[in-house]
């Protein structure tokens, strides 16, 4: 070993980085080399010092005992699952988050589409809703495969355990069947997604009722959709009236005030009223929902027409005038 | 959690000398606490068995945290030994009597203080927090081979720096 080698190795040395054989080849060089031995010596030393110069003090540093807390409580609150968990959590996180993004899309879009009989559909959700219990994954598969089953809607009524067996089918065969059975089995799925809406605090006092699913649906990737029951929505949820000159505006029924919130992107009330006599609106919709259409009266109060409302607003005439 | 021990059996082995390295680069006692505690919440949010070594993410974490705060602060992005020795409350300000004599000392942590940041920290590491050349190499981003080389040079600096100093 030549000395330079051996300078080198003696910070490894010390720092305890050295194999057992390079150990031994060191000391063999220095037994040898009386200058790498004296400087050995001596950077030993100095390494000594230097660990007793930035010696810790005689105390330990310690967190205060509130951020001890504080770390303790985060991780508390952010706990991750144990790895056999963590997939199925992931799993139900996405299906959450899937049935969530389905349920906003049917409150917003709700007068698009057609309607069924009331109590025919609320008699098949009951139903539905005890096979839904016993299985509730299924309709999870179900939701992921609807959209790839674009088909015919039919008026065509299903009892309960026939809807699970196709939305139970659908999770093999990744695809809803393409007939009219499909519908009735979507009112399956819609009904858990209901379950689960109603869970969350915020929307807890809404109470959604499910529609069945229409063949533009499908055609649209929305495979199903829920709507605000309207009377319960006059009850639990606030309203606000705007002042709205109804006549310049063209608008002679709810749906032509949707179509134009809808063509700025405004979020859907629960229930319009239009009073045609003291040209005013009123809207039965969440709070927060009342502060954005707000903006969007103010905006119609004060400005003149975009071109965006313009266009709304003929092919809204033009539609009326083909009918 | 990354690894099988707990928590708070972390939070006590780590603390201490967590915060004293923290010191070292932002030498205010809140904003030490500061990234201590930013480096163990994020530990607690790791996906598990990500983490093979704790004690040196940790430094890691609050080497990061460390330097964001000096470059918001418009500070040097390094360890600063100048200033005085992080104070635990109840005990003495000064360190234990050791090796070295108190004029000596503050001699070499002046030296130690002009090293290359690199060298300086690599020192500090390896001194100060007794980390192995592998714990090192992760904490600054290094190759371990060349944390090796690092440490040789800034000791072979810091050594020839003092004796010209003392010898003065």
């Amino acid at each position: 070993m030549k000395c330079r080698d051996a300078n080198r190795m003696m910070t490894d040395s010390l720092a305890g980085e050295l194999s057992e054989q390079q150990t031994q080849a060191l000391e063999a060089h220095l037994a040898e080399c009386e200058p790498c031995r004296k400087e050995f010596t001596e950077f030993k030393t100095f390494w000594a010092e230097t660990e007793s110069a930035l010696q810790k003090p005689a105390g330990l540093l310690s967190l205060s005992p509130e951020r001890k807390k504080q770390i303790f409580a985060q991780a508390e609150n952010l706990k991750t699952p144990e790895p056999s968990t963590a997939f199925p959590v992931m799993f139900l996180k996405i299906a959450a988050m899937i049935m969530i993004g389905v349920a906003v899309i049917g409150i917003f879009l709700p007068p698009l589409f057609n309607r069924q009989d009331s109590s025919e559909k609320m008699s098949q959700i009951k139903e539905v809703k005890e096979s839904q219990l016993q299985n509730p994954n299924a309709s999870i598969d179900a939701l992921q495969a609807a959209p790839a089953s674009a088909a015919i809607a039919s008026e065509e009524k299903l009892p309960a355990k026939r809807n699970m067996a196709i939305v139970e089918n659908a999770m093999d065969e990744k695809e809803l069947p393409k007939t009219a059975e499909k519908d009735s089995a979507i009112i399956g799925v819609a009904k858990t997604i209901k379950g689960r809406f109603a869970e969350s605090k915020r929307k807890a006092d809404t109470v959604i009722r499910i529609k069945a699913i229409s063949a533009q649906t499908v055609k649209k990737f929305v495979p199903m959709k829920l709507e605000a029951d309207k009377e319960t929505a006059k009850q639990l949820l606030p309203s606000k009236t705007f002042n709205l000159d109804l006549k310049r505006w063209n608008i002679k029924t709810p749906d032509d005030l949707k179509k134009l919130l809808l063509a700025k992107k405004y979020p859907l009330p629960a229930e319009i009223i239009l009073d045609k006599n003291k040209n005013t609106v009123t809207l039965y919709a969440s709070s927060q929902q009342l502060q954005q259409l707000e903006k969007f009266f103010v905006a119609l109060a004060e400005k003149p027409l975009t071109p965006t409302l313009k266009k709304a607003i003929d092919s809204n005439a033009q539609t009326k005038k083909n009918q | 959690m990354a690894s099988g021990e707990t928590l708070e059996k972390i939070v006590t082995e780590n603390e201490a000398p967590l915060l004293r390295y923290a010191w070292r680069y932002l030498q205010n006692e809140s904003l030490a606490q500061d990234a201590v505690q930013e480096s163990f919440v994020k530990y607690s949010q790791t996906i598990p068995g990500t983490i093979f070594n704790p004690r040196a993410w940790l430094y890691k974490t609050a080497r990061n945290y460390c330097l964001n705060i000096l470059r918001k602060q418009h500070r040097r992005p390094e360890i600063d030994l100048e200033h005085a020795e992080p104070v635990v409350a109840g005990s003495s300000s000064q360190p234990d009597a050791g090796l070295i004599h108190a004029e000596n000392r503050t001699v070499l942590l002046r030296c130690l203080n002009r090293l290359k940041a690199k060298h300086k920290e690599a020192v500090i590491l390896k001194l100060e927090h007794g980390k192995s050349y592998r714990e090192i190499a992760e904490i600054m981003n290094l190759s371990v081979s060349n944390v090796g080389f690092i440490l040789h040079a800034a000791l072979k600096e810091l050594k020839q720096n003092f004796s010209e100093e003392i010898s003065k």
